[in-house]
């Protein structure tokens, strides 16, 4: 549904993308997960066809976003990041105004805004001004413009981003019943969000996509180092010393509060589980549990857009 | 022309649900009734003083007296300062609140958005001209103005009207902050205006040449409204505003257009 090849954007001299390409299927939700200034908002910026590429090509819904944009803008619902509101005009008249600039045909629209405003639970405030409305409201507002015209690809720039708890958990379930329908890409900086709502993550960091993969597989693919939590039954006879003399060991922590179970961190390649099965057949070592821990995303993503990363660059 | 039209509806509805519209509207009719009332008491003192005097009587012209300053001496100075305020804010605050992010990711191009402001704003200055039609109408109730003249003025007020509108669209274009909006155009309008004052000087005359200088003087503003005043249709005028109005919008569009392409 939507293909990116080698994005490239420069503002003068500073380069915002530097080669991103990524692919994302029909209902599928995917996340752009990135520190403030790596390159989303940009990206969702040429998707939605409000500035060019430098170079490199995007295509939506079959449609190449410079040679045919009008085809693929019909297509996109977009919510920017500050979402693009006539605070004047009442959010019925507002919707009413969206549709007609997608271009909505003139007996449909009516029954679009309807189902906009049920589906975004605006109902009770069509005829308000959106003015008045809080900023919860006026961040659904922001979405319910995004799906006036039923596109069948939505962009949402940080679409939780300054709501308070319960309204970001209502924005979240409404997103997450797009699923399936529309292909959605979001941006965000909250790595819950990108937990709970996305199939598939991309990393980005400094106009790169520096990970690209399955929510729960974004971890393992990316894994720094192999960690494993080892249970012993109880005994007395000292066995962190053991655990460190295993081969590419890099450190091992008695956990907090559980005198018989260790943090074993090592290399990666190292197959420690599987290295401490044998060493524990050998040595007949009272072994309870044996538990191989995938990085977390919030360490996968500190990792790749860590200060670490900008020493070793 | 679908999304034009529902571009000007949005623009006209956001002018009237702001007091600026009927500011601008109160205060234009406000002084010009004003003149138009003192004209016409005038005139009707006049009238009774010289009227059975056969030598002056043939002097009392109403069209002449009444209906040409109507929009004749100070009104193209108040289009002036009133009509950059309607258009300052029609793109500079489309990018201050984020809703250009919204016109320009929607399957309409530069020139629909930029005619749609034009055409909202043209319709403001329509209802302002129109609400002015009602000192004609008190007047045909009193005295016979000639209607031909009536429309040749309205005509040119009009014609001056939708280029001060286009020459303001197209300045602000250029910016994000409506003073700023507002400034150029007034700016750029008394520039325009005071060209007409370069044909008249003898020393630029002669350091230029007359040709050099007519042409200056051909461009400005105001060098082609009196005739309409005075009941004569031009087609040199009509062509010159018309064609202010046409490059504004053109560089209007031009400037919108290139947002998307930066």
């Amino acid at each position: 549904m939507i293909e990116v090849q080698d994005l490239r954007k420069n503002f003068g001299e500073r380069m915002a993308l530097d080669g991103i390409s990524f692919r994302v299927e029909k209902g599928e939700i995917l996340g752009f997960l990135g520190p403030n200034g790596a390159g989303k908002t940009t990206t969702m910026r040429i998707l939605t066809g409000f500035m060019p590429p430098t170079s490199g090509k995007a295509m939506v819904a079959g449609f190449d976003v410079m040679l045919r944009p009008r085809e693929v803008k019909k297509r996109i619902g977009y919510l920017p990041e500050h979402p693009p509101l006539y605070k004047e005009m009442t959010v019925q008249s507002y919707l009413g105004f969206v549709a007609r600039i997608k271009g909505v045909a003139g007996r449909q629209i009516r029954s679009s805004v309807g189902s906009a405003l049920e589906r975004c639970g605006l109902l009770e405030v069509a005829g308000r001004l959106i003015q008045n409305l809080s900023k919860g409201y006026q961040q659904r507002v922001g979405i319910a413009q995004a799906i006036v015209h039923s596109p069948e690809v939505m962009v949402l720039d940080e679409p939780t981003v300054g709501l308070d708890p319960r309204q970001i958990l209502k924005i979240r379930n409404l997103i997450r019943s797009f699923r399936g329908e529309k292909t959605v890409i979001l941006s965000t900086h909250i790595i819950p969000e990108v937990e709970k709502l996305c199939d598939r993550v991309a990393i980005i960091n400094e106009g790169r996509i520096a990970a690209l993969d399955d929510r729960a597989r974004i971890g393992s693919t990316l894994e720094i180092v192999e960690r494993v939590s080892v249970q012993f039954a109880p005994l007395a006879q000292p066995l962190k010393g053991r655990l460190e003399l295993l081969e590419g060991v890099r450190s091992v922590i008695q956990e907090d509060g559980a005198p018989n179970r260790f943090l074993v961190e090592a290399q990666v390649g190292s197959e420690i589980s599987r290295r401490i099965f044998e060493r524990a057949m050998e040595e007949r070592w009272p072994l309870a549990e044996v538990t191989p821990l995938r990085p977390t995303l919030e360490e996968v993503f500190l990792k790749l857009t860590g200060e670490e990363r900008g020493v070793l660059s | 022309m679908r999304s034009i039209l529902t571009i000007a509806r949005r623009e006209l509805s956001t002018y009237f649900v702001s007091p600026l519209a009927y500011l601008i509207l109160a205060v234009f009719l406000l002084v010009v009734g004003l003149s138009f009332c003192l004209n016409l008491i005038a005139f009707a003192n006049e009238c009774l003083i010289y009227g059975s005097n056969p030598y002056f009587q043939q002097q009392l012209n109403v069209n002449e007296q009444v209906v040409r300053p109507l929009f004749g001496g100070f009104v193209p100075v108040f289009l002036l300062i009133l009509f950059p305020a309607i258009t300052m804010r029609l793109l500079p605050e489309e990018k201050r609140q984020g809703t250009a992010e919204l016109i320009l990711t929607s399957p309409i191009s530069s020139t629909q958005i930029v005619l749609g402001k034009y055409l909202g704003a043209l319709v403001v200055s329509l209802v302002m001209l129109g609400g002015s039609l009602a000192f004609i109408g008190v007047l045909a109730k009193v005295s016979q103005p000639d209607l031909r003249t009536v429309a040749s003025l309205y005509l040119g007020v009009f014609l001056l009207g939708a280029s001060f509108l286009a020459i303001g669209l197209c300045l602000s274009a250029f910016t994000d902050n409506q003073v700023l909006a507002y400034v150029m155009s007034v700016g750029t309008l008394l520039v325009l205006w005071f060209l007409s004052g370069v044909s008249k000087s003898n020393s630029l005359n002669q350091s230029l040449g007359e040709k050099a200088t007519g042409f200056l003087a051909n461009l400005s503003v105001i060098e082609h409204f009196p005739d309409f005043t005075k009941g004569v249709v031009d087609t040199q005028h009509v062509a010159y505003y018309l064609s202010i109005i046409v490059f504004s919008l053109f560089v209007a569009q031009r400037v919108v257009d290139s947002h998307r392409w930066r």
